[in-house]
């Protein structure tokens, strides 16, 4: 939790700089105008869009909190004292993604109001494109919801322990911040455009191609919701693989983490040169 | 009791420690004295289970370094030459943090916070950022953060570098503090006039080897075949110099002027006494009779090389 607050007052704090007056001020601005807008608009609202709003955020989330999260206790200097503690290398790095864990799931619950606000109204007889159409049943409107929703949460946890691995693993925090952004804009826009180039017309292997991709799975869901498919089971299992396919990189990059710091002598080496032995 | 035994430390083809065995019980303070580069901050590591040892252990109250680290770090405190400290936390938030990582229950945690910050003399800074804090006072809050959990054996790695004259006088007092408090203290320092202060026993490093350890006055007389007594007496003359030269265990007697004479004797406390007894018998007028304080700058300088800088 210190990590949450060190991040709260270093960004959100009242009592700082103007700067995070600013951002304070901002982000509500921002947060009241999504809420009018999807109020006003209720109907037209779509709340999976508010979802690819969540997940853009998410993505940025995760590496803002966590990039110095081991790189900068090495920078600072305070790793000893958490590698002196009786606690375990894995309980340091699971409780770094908890922090991250703690906001992202924090942001979701503020945001499931606008959500909420589209899923009771949006009329779902027409698409977000304007394409009319059947529209979803409510169960599976409201099932493909959820499923998007935790597309997005389980999206965030995996970019966030992607960047716990890269702090554990760099020097300098902004270098794990740097590196994170860069494999996010290869992976999400660098990616879907060279696909694109490469005018992969088959669904399949479209599928195949972006099954990483949030924001696909995110207009699969959709698309779902637009126009159902027969197969209903198929239907509801959009997401799905993606879920479990972000929990089981989570799973991994915080293993892989927990192994960078298991070499302890091998600490050493990202310490600047202390004069004594 | 802290038991080190035999440990060693190689990196690749360099040996940083050489095997170093000395043992602490409660309430000991224990100066490690070294150059840069002697090997004290490669053993205090070891000892905190930062480091793994090439061979040899510690075994702190039945808790063995390389076999059940756990059990030792919960029974340590270990204080870095560098302060570490978060920004953008207060300073009970900071402690807090470490009472529960180091497992205090949270019900206590506010007293074991209050008591640290009293000792420490900081009770004044509990709600201020820690980043707003002096450098003796980050020091101090350093310290605290290392008691939170009650440790029994502390190692603090050159804790009054950088600090002034006032907080290097405050943190003394408050080291000493804690060996009063039954805590084994182990304190690596250049700055020798002031580990003898304060420590009752010391280390001396070189090249990864410990040189002596022991009591300060131990290891003084271990070097110094002779005591060296300081006779102030009235009236200039040399009779007193003939006098003293013809007692019984006075190895040489030096006139050192003021008033003064530099005797060299090869006895102990009670046979000095029989000397000033004598000394007043015969009717010299003596208005000063003291052994020469042990020097553990002497001390160190005599042992060490200065090889490793």
């Amino acid at each position: 939790m210190v990590e949450v607050t060190r991040f709260r007052r270093k960004f959100f704090g009242t009592g700082g700089s103007a700067v995070n007056g600013v951002i304070v001020a901002m982000s509500l601005l921002i947060y009241i105008g999504i809420l009018a807008l999807v109020w006003t608009y209720r109907q037209d609202a779509n709340p999976i869009l508010l979802i690819y709003l969540q997940t853009f955020l998410f993505t940025l989330l995760g590496p803002a909190m966590l990039h110095s999260s081991i790189a900068g206790e090495r920078e600072r200097r305070s790793w000893d004292f958490l590698l002196v503690a009786p606690v375990t290398h894995g309980q340091i790095v699971s409780g770094k993604l908890m922090g991250a864990a703690a906001a992202i799931l924090a942001c979701a619950a503020v945001l499931l109001l606008p959500i909420g606000i589209g899923a009771l109204f949006y009329d779902r007889s027409h698409s977000y494109f304007g394409a009319s159409s059947n529209g979803t049943s409510s169960f599976m409107f409201l099932w493909n919801l959820a499923m998007a929703e935790l597309v997005s949460i389980s999206w965030g946890f995996a970019v966030s322990a992607m960047t716990l691995l890269f702090s554990a693993r760099c020097k300098r925090g902004f270098v794990a911040l740097g590196t994170v952004l860069a494999i996010m804009v290869a992976a999400l826009i660098v990616w879907p455009i060279l696909i694109s180039a490469a005018e992969v017309r088959s669904s399949e292997a479209g599928g195949i191609l972006n099954f990483f991709h949030p924001f696909w799975t995110l207009a699969q869901i959709e698309s779902a919701n637009t126009s159902p498919s027969e197969d209903i089971l198929w239907e509801r299992m959009y997401g799905v693989p993606q879920i479990v396919t972000y929990i089981g990189m989570t799973l991994i990059f915080l293993y892989w983490t927990e192994k960078t710091l298991r070499f302890a002598d091998g600490e050493v080496k990202f310490l600047p040169k202390h004069k004594d032995a | 009791m802290l038991e080190v035994k035999n440990l060693r430390k190689e990196y690749g083809g360099l040996t940083a420690v050489r095997g170093i065995s000395f043992n602490l019980q409660p309430g000991d303070i224990f100066g490690f004295i070294g150059s840069n580069g002697a090997g004290k901050t490669t053993t205090i590591r070891m000892i905190s289970t930062l480091l793994e040892p090439t061979s040899g252990t510690a075994v702190l109250n039945g808790a063995d370094i390389r076999h059940d680290p756990m059990q030792v770090r919960r029974m340590l405190g270990y204080m870095p030459d560098f302060f570490g400290l978060y920004d953008d936390v207060k300073v009970w938030e900071y402690l807090d943090f470490f009472a529960a990582i180091y497992q205090v229950p949270a019900r206590q945690r506010t007293q074991v916070i209050d008591n640290v910050l009293e000792l420490t003399d900081l009770t004044v800074k509990k709600t201020a950022f820690v980043q707003s804090l002096s450098r003796g006072m980050q020091q101090r809050l350093c310290l605290a953060r290392c008691l939170v959990h009650d440790p029994q054996l502390l190692l603090l790695d050159e804790p009054a570098s950088g600090l002034d004259p006032r907080a290097r006088a405050e943190l003394k007092e408050l080291i000493a503090e804690l060996g009063r408090m039954g805590k084994i203290v182990i304190v690596s320092s250049h700055i020798l006039p002031e580990l003898a202060d304060f420590c009752n026993t010391v280390g001396i490093i070189e090249k990864g080897e410990l040189l002596a350890c022991g009591p300060v006055g131990q290891i003084v007389q271990g070097l110094h075949a002779v005591r060296i007594l300081r006779v102030r007496f009235l009236g200039a003359n040399g009779d007193l110099r003939h006098f003293v030269e013809g007692r019984p265990h006075v190895k040489g007697v030096e006139l050192a002027g003021d008033g003064e004479l530099r005797v060299d004797f090869d006895s102990d406390e009670n046979d000095q006494a029989d000397l000033l007894k004598s000394i007043v018998d015969a009717g010299f007028k003596v208005i000063g009779f003291r052994e020469e304080e042990a020097d553990l700058e002497d001390v160190f300088l005599k042992l060490t090389t200065g090889a490793v800088q």
